[in-house]
């Protein structure tokens, strides 16, 4: 099993201009479905419940979220309905390396609060894309992953940063030219 | 910032140790482009939120420093009630690692060991220095063994309130390992951010 690979693709125009492939992959070696729909819902803005089989080969429903007012059921993970359950992606241009206890970037030129979240059942993957256009030029140094949901208590909403990638050498990114980041991990 | 290994330890009965490790590669820090580059000390404490052991009646909380640069204190589950962040209160969220004897290929849909002779309740912990967290069991074999596959379970509370077991991995190993009675054999899932 590959656990959570993380692939970091980024495009200048439409064209593949850098790959970083965090994680590390062993051949024929997979995760099962339960896990990919467990991991899933947490990325998947639009899951409130994933499906599992359990061990005795019965489908069960897990919810990823509390309901208020849903008093007798129980939840996997940490959010509410109350707060956005949402990933973000961030564009600075800080070239300074990625620490463990980083919590933004360096220096953030943009936000895109918004981005395509996919996921490929058959194939194991989650696909998270976000990009801009801008009118002026842009150096693309560094790119953050972040979660947004309930960050404290049961009811104060925030942002975490998950992970901030570097690189080496920045893209240059041309005026009026757009510039997409593409993150696939695979359960 | 994701990787998974299966670390397989046998003691023989003499003493002496052999080591399997499946998937993940080295221990080294993962690096892009020859510079260090560890996931977030936050991602890991929420991964570990994730995959924690809460027997009922217990929590599991973490700290981080949100977005904004705030310290904050979350409570991500709690054993003292069925409703809150994870219902644990259905009964103990403790998982578990499987040893079975069976090397038939693992498939996405697998959701059992296939020929599952001990499942075992975990250990738990995390090693933030190094973004690593842990599930770890060990068996001392009574009889024979062939050891050719392991599996990790998870438990937690359905949308209907009952404690659930389900398979989020099965890992099989190529030789199977064997096992002459007074053996043991650990197996740590580590997951690394």
């Amino acid at each position: 099993m590959v656990f959570g690979l993380l692939v970091i693709e980024d495009y200048v125009g439409g064209a593949l201009v850098g790959r970083i492939v965090k994680g590390r992959a062993c051949d024929g070696d997979l995760s099962t479905r339960n896990f990919h729909n467990f991991m899933t819902a947490l990325f998947y803005d639009s899951s409130l419940e994933f499906s599992v089989v359990d061990v005795s080969g019965y489908p069960r429903t897990f919810r990823i979220r509390y309901f208020d007012g849903d008093f007798s059921r129980g939840v996997i993970f940490w959010n509410r309905q109350y707060c956005d359950h949402a990933v973000r992606v961030r564009f600075g241009s800080g070239s300074t390396p990625p620490l463990r206890t980083d919590y933004r970037l360096a220096s953030e030129f943009l936000v895109v609060t918004n981005p395509e979240v996919r996921f490929d059942a058959a194939g194991g993957f989650v696909y998270i894309e976000a990009g801009f256009t801008d009118v002026v030029a842009r150096d693309v140094c560094e790119v953050g992953l972040t979660l947004v949901g309930t960050v404290y208590g049961s009811g104060t909403c925030g942002e975490v940063l998950l992970d901030r990638t570097v690189f080496s050498p920045c893209r240059s990114i041309p005026a009026n030219t757009p510039y997409v980041v593409r993150y696939r991990l695979f359960f | 910032m994701f990787s998974k290994s299966v670390v397989v330890e046998v003691v023989r009965r003499d003493g002496r140790r052999e080591v399997i490790v499946v998937g993940g590669g080295s221990e080294g820090e993962p690096k892009v482009n020859g510079v260090v580059d560890p996931g977030t000390l936050w991602g890991i404490r929420i991964l570990a939120s994730l995959l924690a052991n809460v027997p009922r009646g217990q929590s599991y909380s973490v700290s981080f420093r949100d977005y904004g640069g705030t310290n904050r204190d979350q409570f991500f589950v709690r054993g003292d009630r069925s409703t809150e962040y994870v219902g644990s209160g259905c009964g103990d969220r403790v998982h578990a690692i499987g040893l079975g004897s069976s090397s038939v290929p693992p498939s996405r849909d697998d959701y059992v060991l296939l020929d599952e002779f001990a499942r075992i309740n975990t250990d738990f912990s995390v090693l933030e220095d190094s973004g690593v967290i842990v599930h770890q069991v060990v068996y001392t074999a009574d009889v024979a063994r062939d050891v050719c596959e392991v599996g990790l379970y998870l438990r937690g509370c359905d949308v209907d309130g009952a404690l659930i077991t389900f398979l989020v991995d099965r890992t099989v190993l190529s030789p199977c390992v064997s096992l002459n009675p007074g053996d043991t054999i650990s197996v740590a899932y580590r997951f690394r951010m």
